[in-house]
């Protein structure tokens, strides 16, 4: 009888404990910080001959994707190198905590055959004490580069939800020689600046290279005696084609998202307007039939839309219409001359050249000319391209003087996260590539 | 059938009553309209596709395609995914332990002890409220701790609610509830976000004398004032 009193009692307790509460606390959290998360990647484990001749390779590779998109902060190696990793044991979470990390990443190598490398990686959570993404692949050992930018993109997709960027290439226009006689040679390149390849010699101008949505391609236009040439580039070929021929182009083609249509500008007779050309059928259709200038097309990601440049309102603004060139509606009205609007892969936004008191601008704008935002100022800036999950924008800018020349940079759609490209020469016109492939599952 | 004939005159008797009874100018502006309406119907789809002529001979040369179109690259075998792996067992830390148990007895017979003796008729204590500086000090800290991705997408879609269970000294006794359901790899990840916020800033610095108001709380993460980006003047 005591026992069951005392039983009673007990869960008296326990339900006095958990009595419902009169009015709860509640508080609305609406600030926080955009810094970048502390990251931790350890050297991969492995024979010693594994580490020197992949470990290393990997362990830059997925640092610097990571740490260079701006999200990511990384820990000197020094305060990890006395750490004990061991990838089958969960880490000391406390100690990771004291080092102020809140991700870490460990992984291990084994040999597979004499082509083929076996990788084993984990993301632990520090401060929920819990792996989120622990995953096996294999890779081939001439093309390690390749398998650390695919866990870099795993492990951006598994911590922001966004696809990630770091399995692509940009192809950009080198530039070399004197102000007054540059030589333009067309480069690729990995987005990290490795791998860099001649797609062209110098012998002629060509401009603004543009990436096939669909297929391993690249059209490009180069001027041979005053004549304007759009040529094919296949990239796994290696083949160049030429598909036609103008006057003059006002404005090299752009893929549209089925990545068998290609629209541009013509000029002619002090009028541009902008035509496409089917690629099978290599059949041209007329979009816009103005008495003004109309340039610089680009497709909404799904193909139902083309935002343009025109100044048949009397100066540069930014212009939507359908596909079919009907419903052209005009979404740029601030201040200033705006260009070359280029449609972000997300669709959410379109990215533009503006020119404002004196001052180079570009910014974006929501597809029915909302929430512009400009995300850099200078004294020259232009050719905005996106990275394939529409979340870092990459230009050119010109330096001034005879000395000065144009070189690549990017930067985030929020404005945040500035910086310089590395291509050791010039460099003009960059465009990205999207995704080389369909990324490593992450559940 | 007489019946469908006599309300067949019928009808047209009302009808030429109520037009003789309108004026001339509302009989035309009647059929005026009853034709815009016809015109709308049949004739708008083919406004609206405007055919521009043909464009005149702008090119010098188009090269007819000799070539198959280039074709999809076959998949790119350099790195395939064998597949996920499990997590080892946690290793025991035994600062975590200490600090935050599931379940732990002694903690509990504390948090008893700290309750308001209901036996006791003597002592009536004021009821307490958080002030708007008590509230800020939450906010301020909480700035520090909480870190989103800067221009994550449909911020305000992204609000998450939790609740937390405090000790006097302002950790976390049990872990945090989650009161919004999570749906879709973007709302997943504001809630790791705002979890690992809650983590990174314990103990939380609050007022003892008013536990008994902070020891529960419902903290609403809304990071849509958040997410605009950085302002340059242009």
């Amino acid at each position: 009888m005591r026992n069951l009193f005392a039983i009673i009692a007990l869960l008296a307790m326990i339900a006095g404990f958990f009595k419902p509460a009169q009015a709860e606390t509640e508080i609305d959290i609406t600030q926080g910080n955009v810094d970048p998360l502390p990251i931790a990647v350890a050297l991969f484990e492995g024979s010693r001959d594994l580490q020197a001749s992949y470990g290393k390779t990997l362990l830059q590779v997925i640092r610097g994707d990571l740490i260079r998109s701006g999200l990511f902060r990384g820990l000197k190696n020094s305060i990890f190198a006395e750490q004990k990793i061991s990838f089958n044991k969960s880490p000391k979470f406390g100690i990771w905590r004291g080092f102020g990390t809140d991700i870490l990443i460990v992984g291990e190598m084994k040999n597979i055959t004499k082509r083929r490398l076996g990788i084993s990686f984990r993301v632990w959570d520090i401060q929920a004490r819990r792996q989120l993404l622990g995953l096996q692949i294999t890779a081939d050992k001439s093309n390690i580069r390749r398998a650390g930018h695919l866990i870099a993109d795993a492990v951006y997709q598994r911590l922001t939800g966004e696809d990630g960027y770091f399995d692509t290439r940009i192809v950009y226009v080198e530039e070399k020689g004197p102000k007054d006689l540059r030589k333009k040679r067309l480069m690729i390149m990995d987005q990290d600046g490795a791998r860099k390849e001649y797609l062209t010699d110098d012998s002629h101008i060509i401009i603004t290279p543009r990436f096939s949505p669909t297929l391993q391609e690249i059209t490009y236009v180069s001027f041979v005696s005053k004549r304007a040439r759009v040529h094919l580039y296949n990239i796994e070929k290696k083949t160049h084609e030429i598909i036609a021929e103008f006057d003059s182009i006002s404005f090299a083609p752009r893929y549209a998202p089925n990545g068998s249509t290609l629209v541009f500008s013509l000029a002619k007779g002090g009028r541009t307007n902008i035509y496409t050309m089917n690629l099978l059928t290599r059949k041209i259709k007329q979009l816009t039939d103005e008495n003004s200038i109309n340039t610089a097309p680009s497709y909404s990601p799904d193909g139902k839309y083309i935002a343009f440049e025109s100044d048949r309102g009397g100066k540069q603004q930014i212009y939507v219409m359908r596909a079919n060139g009907s419903r052209v509606r005009r979404i740029s009205f601030s201040a200033g001359f705006y260009g070359t609007p280029v449609w972000s892969p997300r669709g959410d936004l379109i990215a533009f050249t503006k020119q404002y008191k004196g001052r180079f601008l570009i910014g974006v704008m929501r597809p029915d000319g909302s929430g512009e935002r400009i995300l850099t100022s200078g004294f020259h800036n232009e050719g905005p391209t996106w990275s394939p999950n529409g979340r870092v924008v990459i230009f050119y800018r010109e330096t001034p003087g005879s000395k000065g020349g144009p070189s690549i940079w990017s930067v985030d759609l929020t404005g945040y996260n500035e910086r310089r490209v590395q291509t050791g020469t010039f460099a003009s016109d960059p465009a990205w590539s999207p995704k080389l492939g369909k990324g490593l599952p992450i559940k | 059938m007489l019946l469908k004939e006599e309300f067949k005159e019928q009808v047209q008797d009302k009808l030429r009553g109520f037009f003789e009874k309108l004026s001339i100018g509302v009989r035309f502006s009647m059929v005026l309209h009853f034709f815009l309406v016809v015109l709308s119907i049949f004739a708008w789809p083919r406004l609206s596709e405007i055919e521009l002529p043909e464009p005149e001979s702008l090119a010098i040369m188009i090269i007819s395609s000799t070539e198959s179109p280039a074709a999809k690259p076959k998949q790119r075998d350099d790195v395939t995914a064998v597949g996920f792996i499990q997590a080892p067992p946690l290793l025991d830390d035994f600062e975590y332990e200490r600090r935050n148990s599931d379940f732990n007895p002694g903690k509990i017979a504390a948090l008893l002890d700290k309750m308001p003796d209901k036996n006791n008729q003597n002592v009536h204590l004021p009821k307490q409220q958080l002030t708007i500086r008590d509230i800020d000090a939450i906010k301020v800290q909480m700035r520090r701790c909480w870190t989103i991705p800067a221009g994550a997408v449909n911020a305000h879609k992204l609000i998450v609610k939790i609740k937390i269970f405090l000790d006097v000294d302002g950790n976390m006794i049990t872990p945090p509830r989650v009161l919004t359901r999570a749906r879709g790899r973007f709302f997943r990840i504001a809630v790791e976000n705002a979890l690992r916020a809650l983590r990174r800033c314990q103990p939380f610095k609050m007022p003892p004398e008013k536990y008994e108001v902070w020891r529960e709380m419902v903290l609403i993460f809304n990071p849509s004032e958040m997410l605009e980006g950085k302002k340059i003047e242009g």
